[in-house]
């Protein structure tokens, strides 16, 4: 038999003239200029080395060497058949097929990746079968119900090598011959594999579970799928049926998942992730998000938490540094979910969540109004403790600053405008008030969030398509905010020819954000016996928060102002405001993907983002803020008993300002993915890419006299910057009193950030145990440099993988299913664009007020060492499993060095600067993960326990960094100014107390309260402290925790799911709350009064007798070593139970499935401090109340 | 195969050279951009709010100008009439003011810095020759401005005897590598008269923008009056005068407080608790000029050439019984206008029992004008006339400005100064000088006198206070006495110790 192969010359030609393509294509000009080549079918190619005569079964071999199809038939089915010849080169599989089978009566039938061979029409064997054996039909769903088509079902006897086989239709349904005692195998990549024996059963409905052995197989960087057998990286992947759990915004379903990956939850619900420790001094620490293989603006946010199919994190340098410059903070990358060939799949999905009032005692934490007004007197008595900041208020018609109701009664009284028996009714009065109930009935509410999902997919050979929809409306703690949320999503894949294949996703999304409610801080000046309501249900007037009301009443006269109306009240402010932001983000992903020859595909990827922000908060002129606005910017003519000038027009106000961001991505690459007899397999991707990111902000002049329902404004009325506010002070310096601003200009700011990339990795394994990973990226970004070459930096890792289980001598342990060695090594990077390697200046966006001239100012001093940051690790890691999965786990050890760091170091002012950012520091992070899990049929399918646990630790240290001395007020707010060489980055400093001492002499004496300062000396709280602060201050541990712990288990009950979370974080501190010592005012005083009523001052700081400068404790007092606790604790994030209903029920009614679930989250925490503060959530900040959700799934 | 190989080496070069346009894009068009037109430089040396301020502690509180009283610390609750960075500094306590971290050394090498930044980008940019000039020696002048302020307040004076002492590190540059040494003094002001010599060169007149003069910007005739104080300092009075003369040819106008000074018509009232148990309001007067912190008043005034300000973060320029005396205090409008009484109630909260002690008033509580000015230019140019042997001139220059500042209604005795000798009049003459401007100028002058040649001028300060330490003034302890000898080497006032230690060790600390 002769055949006839594709001209070989030709071939050459066509690769060589798409590889040109593929170049011209790299180069910067973006444009879609290549037209797909139709010549070129999608059937994969078979080499032939050498000219040679075969039988038919090497043939079928051969063909399984090369590609990834699979022959089913009858062993001695070619027993008979002819010897095929053939010549060197290439051919077609399927021609290849055509060829041999050619002369046999044989046909071939082809499911997926199986061919199946009969000497006759594959249902006429079926037929004569059945005449035989009985016929066995059944659906195959996945555990929601959902029909799996392309599931091999195969029968054969037990230990035969022979098996007949078919696979199930679009709908799931198969049908198969057996006889009894035979062997029913179900297989589908992905899922796993059951086995039943064939007693007389004629249907057999099978429910295939997800591997998530299987499933993890596949790693995805972004740039490419990798066999997790393969990866050397530290990969870490996000468990599917934790995806599927509902959730506002798809970085919920991280938390407490993921060893190496700390997660902190807002009171917002958004998660703040770090991977593996800071690795960033002032750079950017976030992660890179990373959707459908770009990294994309939006964040989690931009997601539709039901489309997405898989979360992979990437931990080490093997696993980012393919991303290159953006890597060191480790990447998460999100792969939304596809539409599969077969029927459309419509699934439709709604969730309620729910959660109780704020706990006001938690999250103010107030003393109550007999201690507050305890405290008021005393202060009142003493001159405020001779503190010249919050002495009690002189009389006089410039004296308005507001005072407590008590305070305010106290001075009357002393100043004879009222008895002193006035003056105790009201303070006998104000004892008695909580105003809570108040506070919790007209500002807050209880926190509802509902989510409803529609999901259709489907398609054919030619078209897969997939479109998502998801609203929701979430109202928070607040009355008066509330969020709308309307995303879309479509995706698209086209096979355009055999060889050429287009990808079109895009999101569309609306936010509509309205912010009219209070916030904790306004609710916290409301004290605790200032009511909000009276008892008839009328508003009260509390503008004695806003004034000294008395001086008001008596200096002030209301009708000559534009408004006589002075008076304050939050709940009329939140009815008579209207504050929103209206967001659109939108998200163009396109791809082309072309097979150039066996093994060889072109990508072409291109992305475009665009997010347009529109805030307008607009003030009707019922609020106090535009009366007071108003009234106050009308001159100071009242304080001569003169008619106020009136400078802004009455009516409403609008403040109005936009943010947009367009950003593009563009990628090329090639993907080379071949295995070489059967010893050799290679993985290669190498890609330019080019990215773009423009940041535009606008903001408008306030609009004046604005009336929403007619749009329109009016001017001042007059010269602003001759005119003066009430108080005298000038016009134009009303921005720094008030919410709005007097000297309107638009303002304009626009930032691009570009960058331009080359890249490539090559991973190569050899007789599939041993694997090499290199990758290597180069990025340049558009930093200031006084020659290009500067922005360049090359990035790089290797990685080495050993397969152990896979070795002969391991072959006799049994016990052992998989035992996988990696190590990597490489660098990533980080680049901060604040400083330049020159000096840079900012030209300052308005002329000057006085001097109408330009004006700009040094932005940096310039930074000579200006190179992107690198971050160098170092991983060792072990996978395994064991006892066919009961156990299973991965440990990683790393070492991650960050270099070049970008520190704002001390330098003499002498250089114009106190400091300045240079790449000089180092950091070390070393840590180690361990990740266990079991899976476990306790009773065959109905009970099923799956469970895993990952602990992980880490520890920072700043190796190097260069800086002279430090401030105390550096070191007490954390973060990057007080970064010590030696310590961790997020370490506690805080004062260590002195207890009282005598700072005067033995004949003047002067006891205050003191920290213990610079050589051991003690140090007042009234004063700065000088000297190296480093040297007196205690660093008390880390703020963020080096142990974290995960756990997470589910348990499969007949129908009911049963899963559980737990996170653990030890070995951290926080500062618990201290007394606030207010010094005057309206602030109260909060909880922690009686600790430090009682002080005699030798463990906390006493309030004092007389004291001229308390104002300046708050210096000290949140700060103080005795406040430092213990912050590790472990939290019961979530329990969830789902019920799945019957599948027999559920087709009746036309619904492949269905299930209802209730989860709970927040559900406690075990503390390890005395004073049942949630370190993650101290006193006096919102702290999450338990939430319940209640939700439904469909699929049609 | 090979042939391949260098197309697409060819290629990936092209990409790789293309992108560096793509590259070019400014990351802001607005914000941390590179110098590159003399639009940018002028921008730059436009904003007046980053040169006009001068936090000198030093100069504040050091002199004889400054009060030190007991009673007034008594009076207020916890002493807060005074801070001890007030002792610290007012007292020349050498040990703790190293470590004030609110030194005012950083604050001059910052304007160094933008002076430096302009000098070393004027070749590059575009733009206009002639105007390149003028930057450039406004960019000398700014430098010499600065070195000028800190030789004064962290040197010793320079003199003779003080050549070879520690002068100030050269800084010429913008790099962080330049050598931080400090150089000798003589060097130091060597390096002062080369730039003066250079900012002399400007040609600008003394423009007026927005109905303002343009003082935040160097001009002829704010060179020539720096440049008269400059040569002053060094005893030169030749060459002052002739430079305070060519200040004065190029603009002279002053204020008249009969007719352009007014009281603040904001009412500004504080209730006294007398020991009787009765209450009282009391209205403070102060000056028109102090209703506002903003620099629009400031830049009005009108008499400066260059736009600085003395700043006292301390809001406290308590007068000293001394100064005070030195006014007519019936008809000396300085007096009544700047000398606020009733500032105690106001800034040392001594209202009960009420304790009446006046503070000094220009600008807010904070600033006086400290820039050369017309009326400095004349005490100049009379102190060297008298100082020259022409001292009948020199009192027709000093009753020239008095005419402005004295009550018109005045006798003309009392007006006009007069003297029969020439030691009598410098000293009427420096007398003027301290009222006219005081805190402003008297560090330097002190400073000057003990280093002429003539002896008669010489100053020796010395105050009666609490002793104080580390932390705090010790109000109950016995006052004692302070002294600040003619020569002291307290004169130089030590430099930070941050920068010490930043400079790892290669900036020397002054020594005592």
């Amino acid at each position: 038999m002769e055949l006839k192969f594709t001209d070989a010359h030709f071939l050459k030609k066509r690769i060589l003239k798409t590889i040109m393509r593929f170049f011209i294509f790299l180069s910067c000009t973006i444009a879609f200029g290549f037209s797909p080549n139709s010549g070129l079918s999608q059937n994969s190619k078979i080499k032939i080395i050498a000219d040679k005569t075969i039988t038919v079964d090497e043939v079928f071999q051969l063909i399984q060497n090369q590609t990834d199809y699979k022959f089913i038939y009858r062993t001695d089915l070619f027993k008979n058949s002819p010897s095929v010849n053939l010549k060197k080169g290439a051919i077609r599989t399927f021609r290849l097929l055509d060829e041999t089978l050619s002369s046999s009566h044989i046909t071939y039938d082809f499911i997926e990746n199986t061919i199946i061979l009969s000497k006759k029409p594959i249902e006429q064997i079926y037929a004569e079968q059945i005449e035989q054996q009985i016929t066995i039909t059944g659906t195959v769903t996945d555990v929601n119900g959902n029909p799996l088509p392309g599931v091999n079902v195969l029968v054969g006897q037990k230990g035969s090598s022979t098996v007949r086989g078919v696979a199930t239709d679009f709908d799931g349904k198969y049908s198969i011959g057996a006889t009894n005692g035979e062997i029913i195998r179900f297989s589908f990549l992905g899922f796993q594999t059951q086995n039943f024996t064939v007693t007389n059963q004629t249907t057999l409905n099978v429910v295939l579970k997800e591997d998530v052995g299987e499933l993890n197989e596949v790693v995805i960087t972004g740039f490419q799928k990798i066999s997790k057998e393969r990866a050397t990286g530290s990969y870490d992947i996000i468990d599917k049926s934790e995806l599927d759990k509902p959730a506002t915004s798809i970085s919920e379903r991280l938390v407490g998942m993921v060893a190496g990956l700390q997660s902190t939850v807002n009171t917002d619900g958004t998660v703040d992730f770090e991977i593996r420790g800071q690795s960033s001094l002032l750079a950017d620490q976030e992660p890179l998000i990373v959707y459908d293989g770009f990294p994309i603006e939006g964040g989690f946010e931009t997601i539709n938490p039901s489309d997405v199919e898989s979360i992979t994190i990437l931990k080490d340098a093997a696993a980012a540094s393919i991303w290159g410059a953006k890597s060191a903070n480790g990447v998460i990358v999100i792969v939304s979910k596809k539409a599969a060939k077969g029927k459309t799949n419509i699934s439709v999905s709604s969730f309620l969540r729910a959660s109780g009032k704020l706990n006001l005692d938690y999250s103010l934490g107030f003393a109550n109004s007999s201690e507050i007004i305890d405290y008021q007197q005393k202060g009142f008595d003493s001159n405020f403790f001779g503190s010249p900041f919050g002495g009690p208020p002189p009389i006089s018609s410039n004296a308005l600053s507001p005072f407590s109701q008590a305070i305010v009664a106290m001075n009357e009284a002393r100043l004879g405008r009222i008895t002193n028996s006035e003056r105790d009714a009201t303070l006998a009065r104000l004892r008695g008030i909580n105003n809570q109930g108040q506070i919790e009935d007209y500002l807050l509410n209880a926190p509802i969030t509902k989510q409803y999902n529609i999901n259709i997919s489907g398609g054919n050979e030619n078209m897969l398509n997939k479109l998502s929809l998801l609203f929701e409306d979430n109202r928070d703690y607040f009355k008066g905010n509330k969020v709308h949320k309307y995303l879309i999503n479509y995706n698209t894949s086209v096979k355009i020819t055999d060889r050429v294949k287009f990808d079109f996703g895009g999101m569309l999304q609306f936010n509509d954000n309205t912010r009219n409610g209070v916030t904790l801080g306004d609710i916290a000046s409301l004290g605790t016996y200032n009511e909000l309501v009276n008892s008839d249900g009328s508003l009260t007037d509390m503008s004695y928060l806003k004034y000294y009301r008395p001086n008001l009443d008596v200096f002030v006269p209301f009708d000559s102002f534009a408004y006589n109306d002075w008076s304050y009240n939050p709940i009329t402010e939140i009815r008579n405001r209207d504050l929103s932001t209206k967001q659109i983000n939108a998200r163009i992903q396109t791809g082309l993907t072309v097979d150039i020859i066996d093994g060889l595909t072109y990508s072409s990827k291109f992305q475009y983002e665009s997010s347009i922000a529109n805030t307008d908060n607009y003030y009707s002129d019922k609020t106090f803020d535009v009366r007071q606005f108003i009234n106050e910017t009308s001159g100071p003519e009242w304080n001569y008993g003169e008619v106020p000038t009136q400078l802004v027009p009455s009516g409403g106000i609008l403040n109005k300002r936009s943010l947009e961001v367009n950003a593009y991505n563009f990628r090329n690459q090639v993907n080379f993915i071949r295995e070489f007899k059967d010893k050799h397999a290679i993985n290669f991707v190498a890609g330019t890419e080019f990215s773009n990111r423009v940041r535009k902000y606008t903001a408008n002049p306030t609009a004046f006299g604005y009336n929403n329902k007619t749009l329109t404004t009016s001017e001042l009325l007059g010269d602003v910057n001759s005119s003066s506010l009430w108080d005298f002070y000038p016009a134009v310096y009303a921005r720094y009193f008030y919410k709005f601003n007097l000297t309107p200009r638009h303002s304009f700011s626009e930032n691009t950030d570009r960058f331009f990339s080359l890249y490539g990795n090559l991973g190569y394994t050899y007789d599939g145990k041993y694997t090499l990973n290199a990758s290597y990226r180069t990025d340049a970004s558009n930093i200031i440099a006084d020659d290009p070459k500067y922005r360049y930096d090359p990035f790089w890792s290797v990685g080495l993988g050993w397969q152990m289980n896979k070795e002969n001598f391991m072959s006799d342990v049994e016990w052992l299913d998989r035992l996988n060695v990696r190590a990597t090594y490489g660098v990533n990077g980080n680049i901060d664009k604040s400083t330049s390697f020159k000096p840079t200046i900012s030209l300052h966006s308005a002329l000057d007020v006085i001097t109408q001239e330009n004006t700009a100012g040094i932005a940096s001093n310039g930074n000579p060492t200006l190179r992107w940051e690198k971050t160098k690790s170092l991983n060792l890691g072990v996978d395994f499993s064991a006892l066919q999965g009961k156990l299973n786990g991965t440990i990683n050890v790393y070492n991650k060095k960050g270099t070049d760091l970008i520190v704002s170091q001390s330098i003499a002012s002498v250089n114009g600067s106190t400091s300045q950012k240079f790449n000089n520091g180092t950091m070390l992070n070393k840590g180690f993960e361990i990740e266990l899990g079991t899976s476990r049929n306790l009773k065959g399918n109905d009970i099923q326990w799956r469970g895993s646990i990952n602990y992980s630790y880490n520890k920072n240290e700043i190796t190097s960094l260069f800086k002279s001395d430090y401030h105390m007020w550096d070191m007490t707010p954390g973060g990057t100014a007080s970064y010590v060489e030696g310590h961790d980055a997020n370490t506690m400093w805080s004062f260590v107390y002195g207890g009282m001492y005598n700072f005067g002499s033995e004949t003047s004496v002067n006891m205050q309260p003191s920290i213990v300062g610079i050589d051991g000396l003690n140090n007042s709280i009234t004063t700065w402290a000088t000297g190296n602060a480093v040297e007196y201050m205690e660093a008390q541990g880390s703020r963020v925790a080096p142990t974290n712990i995960g756990m997470r288990h589910s348990f499969k009950i007949y129908d009911f799911d049963l899963s559980f979370i737990i996170t653990g974080k030890f070995g951290h501190v926080f500062r618990r709350q201290s007394f606030n010592y207010p010094s005057g005012g309206i602030t109260p005083v909060n909880s922690q009064y009686s600790e430090v009523a009682a002080s005699d001052g030798s463990d906390v700081i006493p309030i004092p007798d007389v004291q001229g400068r308390y104002y300046f404790y708050n210096r000290f007092y949140p700060f103080m070593n005795y406040l430092t606790e213990d912050a590790s604790h472990i939290r019961f994030q979530e329990v969830n139970l789902t019920y799945n209903l019957p599948s027999l029920l559920m087709n009746k009614i036309g619904l492949n499935s269905a299930k209802v679930y209730a989860q709970a989250n927040n559900l406690g925490t075990i503390l390890w401090n005395d004073f049942d503060e949630d370190p993650e959530y101290p006193v006096g900040t919102i702290k999450p109340q338990t939430t319940v959700t209640l939700g439904v799934q469909l699929n049609f | 195969m090979k042939f391949y190989k260098y197309i697409l080496l060819l290629l990936l070069v092209n990409v790789v050279a293309s992108c560096n346009d793509f590259l070019d894009e400014p990351t802001s068009k607005s914000t941390n951009i590179p110098v590159s037109s003399l639009e940018h430089l002028d921008a730059l040396l436009n904003d007046y709010s980053q040169f006009n301020t001068e936090s000198n502690s030093t100069a504040i509180f050091g002199t004889d100008d400054f009060g030190f009283e007991t009673e007034l610390f008594d009076a207020s609750p916890g002493g807060n009439a005074y801070s001890i960075s007030m002792a610290q500094y007012g007292l020349w306590d050498r040990e703790n003011v190293q470590f004030d971290i609110r030194a005012y050394w950083p604050q001059e090498w910052e304007k160094i810095f933008t002076a430096n930044l302009v000098l070393l980008n004027l070749p590059d940019v575009s733009g206009d020759d002639n105007e390149k000039k003028q930057i450039k020696a406004e960019a000398h002048f700014i430098r010499v401005y600065s070195y000028f302020q800190l030789a004064n307040t962290y040197c010793l004076p320079y003199s003779d005897a003080t050549g070879s002492e520690l002068g100030l590190p050269i800084k010429q540059s913008t790099s962080f590598e330049e050598n931080l040494e400090r150089v000798t003094l003589s060097e130091t002001w060597a390096f002062m008269e080369e730039d003066l010599q250079k900012a002399l060169e400007l040609s600008r007149d003394f423009e007026e923008v927005n109905s303002l003069n343009r003082s935040w910007r160097a001009s002829t005739a704010a060179v020539n009056a720096f440049a008269a104080r400059f040569y002053l300092a060094l005893n030169d009075y030749v060459k002052a005068q002739e430079h305070a003369q060519t200040a004065l040819n190029e603009y002279s106008v002053l204020r008249d407080y009969n007719s352009e000074m007014q009281f603040s018509d904001q009412p500004a009232e504080i209730t006294l608790f007398n020991t009787d148990g009765t209450t009282e309001q009391f209205n403070i007067d102060f000056p028109y000029t102090h209703d506002t912190q903003n620099a629009d008043l400031q830049l009005e005034w009108g008499e400066s050439y260059y736009y600085r300000v003395l700043d006292n973060g301390q809001w406290k320029y308590w007068p000293s019984q001394e100064l005070l005396g030195l006014y007519d205090q019936s008809y000396d409008l300085r007096y009544k206008y700047h000398i606020v009484e009733g500032f105690s109630y106001d800034q040392a909260s001594a209202v009960d029992p009420p304790y009446d002690y006046p503070g000094y008033i220009f600008f807010d509580r904070s600033k006086i004008l400290s820039g050369p000015s017309v009326s400095e230019m004349m005490l100049i140019k009379a102190e060297c006339q008298v100082r020259q042997g022409d001292f009948g001139s020199g009192i027709t220059t000093v009753n020239m400005l008095r005419a402005m500042r004295m009550d018109n209604t005045a006798p003309s005795s009392v007006i006009n100064l007069a003297a029969s000798s020439q030691s009598e009049a410098l000293v009427k003459v420096l007398e003027e000088r301290r009222r006219e401007m005081p805190f402003v100028h008297r560090w330097y002058d002190v400073r000057r006198y003990n280093n002429n040649n003539d002896p008669a001028d010489d100053v020796v300060i010395s105050r009666t206070f609490y002793p104080f330490n580390r932390n705090s003034i010790l109000g109950a302890d016995t006052p004692i006495n302070f002294t600040l000898d003619k020569n002291s080497r307290k004169y130089a006032t030590p430099i930070p110790d941050s920068d010490i230690i930043s400079s790892n060790g290669v900036l020397q600390q002054n020594t005592y």
